[in-house]
Formats: structure tokens, C-alpha cells, sequence
């Protein structure tokens, strides 16, 4: 047996830890570096020209038959025929839907300056005044009436500030899918399905279908979403780098984006992940999250010392035998089992978890395992049992864990020579050690078995080690 | 053997937890009717049949070859990024305008948002239509996990359960086609 220890300092604040650091702007920035400023409609009177010019260009493209492509009714179905929604394509897509639609707004409204506002329903949370106006084309039927707000659970500043806090874009902007309609994958994350799903669905009428564009608020409504991911940006965050969404092209097909004259016009992802990019800005952006407090985040960022202690081994045994080598870790295991078990909920706010000012967790590691192959096989693990058998069980206090067997078997290589690794987390079973009052003394001695399906022992074999990890946080 | 430079990342990065979705709904979990309620208990992977109450235990390691474990609140934290993935959420009524999740409710709790279990909300879009799928939805654990830890009622060795509630009708249920950890 060829026991190393090594530690390793200061490499595990790598990952989240420089995420969490990113330089955060601690407060909204209102900005308009762009040719065009996009203002929020309640800051806006009835007649301002912003919404006269959104009236007669609304006008116009309702008189147009439903196959001009500029027509209302064309613009609504872009939407019910191509819009993606509950995956990564719904911001970026939606922007350009947006894009194409306010420079066809400029157009028919004869206003070359114009730009879409955005309604904040997190600040005023009732359909602005001028879309319930009699006769006018802003108004729609709805299912709500001038007074009913968004629900605050939805669109309030908390939903909001949890929109925020999102570090990882697909988290922000719902999960990758292999195609905007009909992939596999995605899934609403919380923008998309919280204030976004919630407005069409209060609003109902069109704007909780897919025509939903035949609603004049739903233009303000998306433009409000697409402020939110200009704010997201803005204080820090990225959007995806991979190939997958970045590179993916809308294409120039019938029925899908277009110039103002018509013709189908394509956006590339990756040309439109800013709002610069397209020539616009808002008057005013989200602010970023407050990070003080964070207590999960402050032990992230503290997380600074590994140690990992490896038992090499080569060793076979026959049915019912145990695999087993001690590894000696002084000091550690007992640090693991005193702290590991408050590692979660250690607020100084909590009476019952008074906050240690470190904290240790380890995980056990099985490298190169081999046994009969097939799902009827599985492995448990202990650690420290005297009277490890194949009847020892599985709520017994040196319990670790179980893992299935599906393609190795004893004497058996995999293209690499390799048996199967498993890894187990080891904390809990070191913390119901110390509570049982069973001394670890330094050693943690790993055992395996394997057992069939019906509980009987197996032969056994491991071409590898067992590797534990210390992590001590604090 | 290789030496890992990171083996927790390296780890962590590699592992989507969860058992394998179910492709045809074959109805798991077990039920608890009570009033014309059903509360139904389901452990993550599984297709569950429509309820009123439908509450999900986490657990990990089947998709890995491990075997499946209970998620415990404190291997939750300690996780950087840890989102649950409902598949193919089915209602009840086409007045369910969505649903709200709970993370560790203790029993017969008040389910509300204003609730210290309340983790967050969930609306659809489009209308959602009885029986079919309302979409699929991601819901950010880790940030549910970091609201908890200001609650007197959670242990560290608790397993991760997560109750979903129809926002409607009183008798609307809810199912779900799968569910998933999905960890980064």
C-alpha cells in the first residue's frame, strides 16, 4: 500500500469564488450612450409623441392585409409560429423580435428617432392609463380591467431582486435546449416564468396565448424583460459563451423577422447580446443584488484548504470478502465529524448552530472498483465497522453508502484499464460516529462489499485506491 | 492514478444527479387523502400523479452509477449551483395559473408565499391545458437553500423536499412527468 498526503491551498476559491468576486456596479446606472433611448412609458403623458407615434404606426399596420408582412396580424403570428419559449432562445429571440418591430414602428410612424418604452411593472403595476383609452389602438380586450395589478408575488421588488441574483446566464435566462422550438432540454428559469409568464397570464384575453402580440402592452411588456437582461449585463454578469447559443442564427425565412420593407432579415445570437449592438439603451437599469450577509457566499469565499490522502490498492477477494485499507488522516476526521454536520445551517442568528470559524467536510473517493457486472450488483460502504458482514445494515451508524454496478465485472477492464470510480460523501457518517461515541482516532479504514440482488456477497476486486478529500472551509 | 488539481470541481462539474426521467407516466409516490385533499409523497426522478399536494424528496447519485442517496440540506449548500428541473408539469384545471414551491414545509404549515418555507412561484405561459403538459420549469435550489438558513426549523441532516402547490381552485392538482438535480 502506498499511502500519499498532499493539501492544497488556496485552489478551491477558484470557481465561485471569482464568480462572486466579478466587480458588481452596487447600483443601477441610467444610461443612454446609444442612438436611441428607451423610456419608461409611466414617465410619459397621454400625448406625448412617443405613444402618438406608437398609435399611428399601430394604425397603419392594422389597415394592412393580414399577408403584408408589416400587418399587425403578420407581426402577432412571427410570434405564435416561431417565438421559443422555456429555454435559452427566449431573450435573445425576443429581442430581435423587438428590434425588428420597433425599426417597422419608425417606419409607419414616420418617426426615424422612436423607441419602444418599456412598462416597469415592478414600479407601477396597473396597465398604464393611455392602453385603456376608448377607440384607441393602444386598447385591447383584456380579461383584467385599469385597476388590477401584476401580483406582487410575480413582478414585486423581492421576485425581481431573486431575478438579479443569478450568476449563471442559463439560471437567468432559462436552460440550454438544442433548438429554439422542438429541442431537448430547457426548462423556465425565474425570469421567464415568474414576472414574464405571470403578466401574460393576469392580462389574458390574447396575451395568455401565443398571439399574444396583438396586445399594443405586449410590446412594453417584453421590452421590460429585455431591460432586465440589459440590467443583468450591466452590473457584472455574462451571457454564454457556448457555440450552441451564441453562433445560432434566426434565419432570414418567410415569416419570421423583417426589414421595414419587407424583407426577411436573420439576427445572429451573438451580434445582439448587447443593446449597444442594436443601437439602443434605457433611461434607467435594474440595480445589481446586495451581497452583504451572504453567509453561504462568505464561506465560498473562504473555502482555501484541501487535503487529499490516497491509498493506492490492488486486491481481490472472493464472495463476501471485504476490500478494506486505512487511511490515516490525524486531526482531520475528527475536525470533519465536530463541523461537518453544522456546515448548512451555521448562522450565529441560529440558536441551535452557533457559527464555528471553520468548517470541514470530506468525501471518499473509490477509484478502479470491479464486480460482477449487471444491475443486480451493487456495493455498499462503511467505514470503521468491526462487524462489517453482508447483514450489517444499511441505517448502521458506520454506513456510507451504496452505488450499482452496470458495465465492469471482476477481471474486466474498461478501454482504459479502469474499473469504476464512485465518490461518497463521508461527513455524515463520520458526524454519527462522533455522536455514537465511537473514537476515529486519525484512521478512517473504508470497507466495500458487494452484494446481489438478493443480499448475497459477491467477489470483488479494485485496480486503484481509495482517495478521502478533506475540505476545510473558515 | 491521475492527481486531481480540483477534484472538487472536477466532481462537481461532472455530476448530474437524479434518476433517469421516466418516458411513459408510470405513476410513483404515495398518497395521503384527507378532505377531498391528496397529498402525495414522490422521491425525485419519478413521474408523479396529479395532487394537491405533491412533495418531492432529493436525492442523488442514481444517473452516476451510485446508488441514490438522500439529499441532505447541508450537502445542498455546499453545492455552488443546484437547480431542480420539473419535467412536463400537468394540472388539473385551466384556472391554475401556476404553482408555488416550498422547500422543507413542516407539516400542516401555512402554504402561502408569506410562509418561511416559501421558495418561490411559478407562472405559465401560455394557459396551461388539463392533462397536458404546461412546460417544463428550472427552479434555483441554491437560492431556496440560502433563504432557509435563516429558519429555526431545518437540520443540516434533513433530507431536500420540495412541495409544489396549484395557485387556483382549492381541489386543482398538480403532477409532474419527471424531475431532475441539475448541478453546475
Amino acid at each position: 500500500m502506498n499511502t500519499t498526503r498532499r493539501f492544497v491551498l488556496g485552489a478551491l476559491a477558484a470557481g465561485s469564488a471569482l464568480s462572486a468576486l466579478r466587480p458588481r456596479q452596487a447600483r443601477a446606472q441610467g444610461y443612454s450612450p446609444a442612438q436611441f433611448s428607451r423610456r419608461d412609458v409611466n414617465t410619459l403623458d397621454s400625448d406625448d409623441p412617443i405613444l402618438d407615434t406608437y398609435r399611428t404606426a399601430i394604425a397603419a399596420m392594422q389597415a394592412l392585409p393580414d399577408s403584408d408582412p408589416l400587418s399587425w396580424q403578420a407581426q402577432a403570428e412571427i410570434h405564435l409560429n416561431f417565438c421559443p419559449h422555456g429555454n435559452w432562445f427566449f431573450l435573445p429571440w425576443h429581442r430581435a423580435y423587438l428590434d425588428q418591430f420597433e425599426r417597422i414602428i419608425r417606419h409607419l410612424g414616420n418617426d426615424p428617432d422612436w423607441a419602444l418604452p418599456y412598462w416597469d411593472w415592478t414600479r407601477n403595476p396597473q396597465i398604464p392609463a393611455p392602453f385603456w383609452e376608448a377607440g384607441s389602438p393602444l386598447d385591447h380586450p383584456r380579461n383584467i380591467g385599469p385597476n388590477t395589478s401584476m401580483p406582487a408575488e410575480f413582478v414585486g421588488e423581492p421576485a425581481i431582486r431573486d431575478v438579479m441574483e443569478k450568476e449563471d446566464f442559463e439560471d437567468f435566462a432559462s436552460f440550454k435546449s438544442t433548438l429554439p422550438r422542438g429541442g431537448t432540454g430547457g426548462g423556465s428559469a425565474d425570469l421567464e416564468r415568474r414576472p414574464h409568464n405571470s403578466v401574460h397570464r393576469t392580462i389574458g384575453a390574447d396575451m395568455a396565448s401565443f398571439l399574444s402580440p396583438r396586445d399594443p402592452i405586449f410590446w412594453l411588456h417584453h421590452c421590460n424583460i429585455d431591460r432586465i437582461w440589459a440590467s443583468w449585463n450591466a452590473v457584472g454578469n455574462a451571457n454564454t459563451a457556448d457555440p450552441d447559443l451564441a453562433d445560432f442564427t434566426f434565419e432570414a425565412v418567410p415569416g419570421q423577422f423583417v426589414t421595414p420593407d419587407g424583407t426577411p432579415k436573420a439576427y445572429t445570437v451573438r451580434d445582439i447580446y448587447t443593446t449597444q449592438a442594436l443601437q439602443y439603451g434605457y433611461d434607467r437599469l435594474e440595480p445589481g443584488p446586495d451581497n452583504a450577509g451572504n453567509l453561504t457566499l462568505s464561506l465560498r469565499l473562504q473555502r482555501s484548504q484541501q487535503e487529499v490522502v490516497r491509498s493506492d490498492l490492488t486486491r481481490s477477494v472472493s464472495a463476501g470478502g471485504i476490500l478494506d485499507s486505512t487511511v490515516s488522516l490525524p486531526g482531520a476526521a475528527e475536525r470533519v465529524a465536530d463541523t461537518g454536520r453544522i456546515r448548512a445551517l451555521s448562522l450565529d442568528t441560529n440558536a441551535n448552530f452557533a457559527a464555528p470559524s471553520q468548517i470541514s467536510t470530506a468525501r471518499l473517493a473509490l477509484r478502479g472498483l470491479k464486480a460482477p457486472a449487471g444491475p443486480d450488483t451493487a456495493v455498499r460502504v462503511f467505514i470503521n465497522c468491526d462487524y462489517l458482514s453482508v447483514d450489517t445494515p444499511l441505517n448502521d451508524p458506520h454506513f456510507v453508502g451504496v452505488a450499482a454496478f452496470f458495465v465492469t465485472g471482476v477481471g474486466e477492464s474498461d478501454h482504459a484499464g479502469h474499473g469504476a470510480d464512485f465518490v461518497f460523501d463521508l461527513t455524515e457518517a463520520l458526524d454519527a460516529l462522533r455522536r455514537r461515541g465511537t473514537p476515529i482516532n486519525g484512521e478512517i479504514r473504508p470497507q466495500v462489499l458487494a452484494v446481489d440482488s438478493a443480499g448475497k456477497g459477491t467477489e470483488i476486486a479494485i485496480d486503484g485506491g481509495f482517495e478521502i478529500t478533506v475540505e476545510t472551509l473558515g | 492514478m491521475a492527481v486531481l488539481k480540483s477534484p472538487w470541481k472536477h466532481w462537481a462539474k461532472a455530476l448530474v444527479m437524479g434518476a433517469a426521467l421516466a418516458a411513459a407516466p408510470v405513476w410513483a409516490g404515495c398518497d395521503d387523502k384527507a378532505g377531498g385533499m391528496t397529498a402525495r409523497s414522490a422521491m425525485l426522478g419519478e413521474a408523479v400523479a396529479p395532487a394537491t399536494r405533491l412533495t418531492l424528496t432529493l436525492a442523488t447519485g442514481a444517473t452516476e452509477g451510485r446508488g441514490t442517496e438522500p439529499l441532505t440540506l447541508r450537502r445542498a449548500l455546499l453545492r455552488d449551483a443546484l437547480s431542480l428541473r420539473l419535467v412536463d408539469v400537468t394540472v388539473s384545471d385551466a384556472e391554475v395559473s401556476g404553482f408555488r414551491v416550498f422547500l422543507n414545509a413542516p407539516e400542516g404549515a401555512d402554504l402561502t408565499p408569506k410562509a418561511p418555507s416559501f421558495a418561490t412561484s411559478v407562472a405559465f405561459f401560455p394557459t396551461a391545458e388539463p392533462g397536458k403538459s404546461a412546460g417544463t420549469f428550472v427552479i434555483d435550489l441554491a437560492q431556496a437553500l440560502e433563504k432557509g438558513l435563516l429558519r429555526d426549523d431545518l437540520r443540516g441532516d434533513a433530507p431536500v423536499q420540495v412541495t409544489l402547490v396549484p395557485i387556483g381552485p382549492e381541489d386543482a392538482e398538480i403532477g409532474l412527468g419527471g424531475s431532475e438535480l441539475v448541478m453546475r
